[in-house]
């Protein structure tokens, strides 16, 4: 058994470390392989039917790039229409700022539970402990999210959370949080016993918490995509529903859902569209809550702005494609990344979120085999910005004291110094060649070195130093050679 | 007296807070994006620079188009039946027998002769969340429907039904009129001048006719 991973990147272990008890739990790899396995086969099934998907991505990745150059213009219109149409609008700087908001108005309401729609920004926020802390239930209403929370299980994807967990196990969870023993494993007796769980909660609780898929600046609506329903009932039965939007969320006309909702339902789950979208702008009466707050929360996503290579980070729909489709992910699975956000666009959101202060080791966590890149339905070049990174991370390390006793970085260093001088570099070469007989087999390959060349030689041979550089060779061969027309 | 002062003190504190996030965050996205307040016809016009070379209109004949729509909803188990205007109403009062279901709901707004009678039916309006529980069906006319991705579109204007109703209850009957069907997705986008308030787009499973 793994202990309890956690999400919490400024407590995780770095990738590396935290991956070792995961690739040991087969059931968990497999469970992962399964379920990314058939999401990628439905995606690459509708891609394929769809004659103008380039075209779809290329214009989403412009309408996102177009609001993000202007973001400030569109955010204050957002806000100007969603006013104008009865709505609130909160600014949350950071995370702190954003829950003070939420229990703000919980209290103001009166509110003692709260149902939620899967929010990824109320996760980012680490938003159901504190209002735990602060004495209110929060219920999860997403079928995966009531088996994460009444398993007291972390997510490891973000549009399928519970995908490491299997039918079987679902079951166990259910029959002892809910009290029915005898309950069958069939997916109708799971999500009937779920269903009734909800319905209770759905009908009683006026508050109701969500999470935005996009924000329409042209009219100060609000869209969520869902695949059960429960989300409906969420944005319909309450009195009063609190959005939080990251600032990013944001898209100029309400047309533009045209586009994103094309490639978000094929990218996401492999649908031509996700079963139930909706959409509102304002307050109508007689129809949902009378009572609407949206949060737009900043929370490290103005600082990923300005950086030019890195601003494509924000483009992200979050439709996981990427980490269906990612080596390393359907390897490890998602908690790994410890983080909320993992895969792909975890590993290059997370740290920037956290001004690359935490998880530090999430860019190394990819072979930059591009995979990612090519099912972007937004062109977001993770590749390029896990370079990125990788750079910063190193000219972080580069500042600390601490350089000095990591071997690779004073034999990189030294290597820096010999590749400068012409003389040194060849008294190098003189040096190397003798110095690695003795482990240089007669195939001319080194198979096993000790110390640090062993880092290099545990999975891989390296070829042993020739007789002769070409130096050498060369000088010898220019004796009575002439230059032709000389 | 002094209470007042303080609730406005209070007031006035929780504003200075909000505006004081709201400034930091436009001046740090405005420090980052260099774009120090576009105007709004400059903004649009770079807008409209936007290439969208996607496929706005689909290829199929209006047939084509409701054939489509018809398979796609069977493979999803949708019952969907079709009928000629002068029939519609024959067919509902069918398809509300064979449902076994005795109390129906409708919008405001409907032909008077779709609430057959012989059920006990409800008007969508103001409906408690309770008397929601007791309702067994619905009966809608919708905005929309499109069919590459088999989707009913809901504005919830005063001839449809209103959002509460399309979670539940789980029995629903929707008429689609052939010139309500589209092909694409813009297609449907193109249909209208002024945006709706409300929508609901259902593209998912769903026991219904």
């Amino acid at each position: 058994m793994t202990s309890q991973p956690t999400l919490d990147p400024t407590l995780a272990s770095p990738f590396p470390r935290a991956v070792l008890p995961i690739l040991r739990d087969s059931q968990l790899r497999m469970n992962v392989a399964h379920a990314v396995d058939i999401i990628q086969g439905k995606r690459d099934t509708l891609v394929k039917e769809k004659r103008d998907w380039e075209q779809l991505r290329s214009a989403a990745a412009a309408i996102r790039t177009h609001v993000l150059e202007n973001l400030g213009a569109y955010l204050e219109e957002f806000e100007r229409r969603c006013i104008a149409r009865g709505g609130h609008v909160h600014w949350a700087a950071d995370a702190n700022e954003a829950r003070q908001i939420v229990l703000k108005i919980l209290c103001d309401e009166g509110a003692r539970e709260v149902v939620k729609i899967k929010t990824m920004t109320g996760a980012e926020i680490n938003l159901n402990p504190f209002l735990a802390a602060a004495g209110i239930d929060a219920f999860e209403t997403d079928l995966a999210e009531v088996i994460l929370q009444l398993g007291r299980k972390e997510p490891s994807h973000i549009v399928v959370p519970a995908l490491h967990i299997n039918r079987g196990q679902v079951r166990d969870i259910f029959a002892r949080c809910m009290n029915i023993p005898e309950l069958p494993d069939t997916p109708e007796a799971l999500t009937g016993a779920a269903r009734a769980f909800l319905r209770e909660k759905f009908l009683n609780i006026s508050t109701a918490i969500s999470g935005a898929n996009f924000l329409v600046a042209e009219s100060g609506g609000v869209s969520i995509v869902e695949s059960e329903g429960n989300g409906r009932m969420c944005l319909t039965l309450p009195k009063t529903l609190i959005t939080i939007a990251g600032i990013e969320k944001v898209l100029p006309r309400f047309k533009d859902l045209e586009v994103m909702l094309q490639i978000l339902a094929r990218s996401a789950t492999g649908e031509r569209m996700n079963p139930y979208t909706s959409y509102w702008s304002g307050v109508t009466s007689g129809d949902g809550p009378q009572r609407l707050h949206v949060i737009l929360l900043d929370n490290g996503r103005s600082s990923i702005l300005r950086r030019s290579k890195e601003r494509q980070t924000l483009r992200c729909i979050r439709c996981a494609a990427c980490m269906n489709a990612c080596p390393v992910y359907r390897q490890t699975g998602g908690h790994a990344y410890g983080s909320v956000y993992p895969g792909p666009i975890g590993a290059i959101l997370t740290p920037q979120l956290l001004r690359m202060e935490y998880a530090q080791s999430l860019p190394y966590a990819s072979s930059l085999c591009g995979a990612c890149y090519e099912v972007c339905p937004v062109k977001i070049n993770i590749p390029e910005v896990l370079l990125e990174l990788r750079s910063v991370a190193i000219k972080q390390q580069r500042r600390s004291a601490l350089r000095f006793i990591d071997p690779l970085y004073v034999a990189l260093w030294f290597a820096g110094v010999l590749f400068l001088k012409p003389r040194l570099f060849r008294a190098g070469q003189r040096f190397c060649r003798t110095a690695t007989k003795f482990w240089t087999g007669k195939d001319g390959w080194i198979h096993s070195m000790p110390l640090i060349g062993g880092k290099w030689t545990i999975t891989r041979d390296l070829r042993g130093f020739p007789s002769q550089t070409f130096r050498e060779w060369w000088e010898k061969r220019a004796t009575g050679y002439t230059r032709p027309n000389a | 007296m002094v209470g007042e002062t303080r609730d406005w003190l209070h007031k006035a504190e929780r504003l200075s807070v909000r505006d004081m996030s709201r400034s930091r965050i436009l001046r740090r996205i405005q420090e980052a994006t260099d774009s120090s307040a576009v105007e709004a016809a400059k903004l649009a016009q770079r807008y409209e620079e936007i290439s969208r070379s996607y496929d706005r209109i689909g290829s199929l004949s209006t047939n084509a188009k409701i054939s489509l729509l018809i398979d796609r909803f069977q493979s999803y188990d949708v019952v969907v039946r079709e009928c000629n205007p002068s029939t519609l109403t024959v067919l509902i009062r069918e398809q509300l027998a064979t449902s076994g279901r005795r109390t129906f709901v409708a919008p405001p707004v409907v032909p008077a002769q779709w609430m057959i009678a012989g059920f006990e039916w409800r008007v969508d309006a103001d409906l408690g969340h309770y008397e929601v529980e007791q309702i067994d069906g619905v009966v809608t006319p919708v905005y929309c429907a499109i069919a590459d991705s088999r989707t009913i579109v809901l504005h919830h204007s005063a001839n449809e039904s209103g959002r509460v109703l399309t979670p539940l209850p789980d029995w629903k009957l929707c008429i689609v009129f052939a010139s309500q069907v589209v092909e694409t997705l813009p297609e449907y986008f193109a249909r209208f001048e002024l945006m709706p308030a409300l929508a609901t787009w259902i593209s998912g499973p769903g026991r219904g006719t």
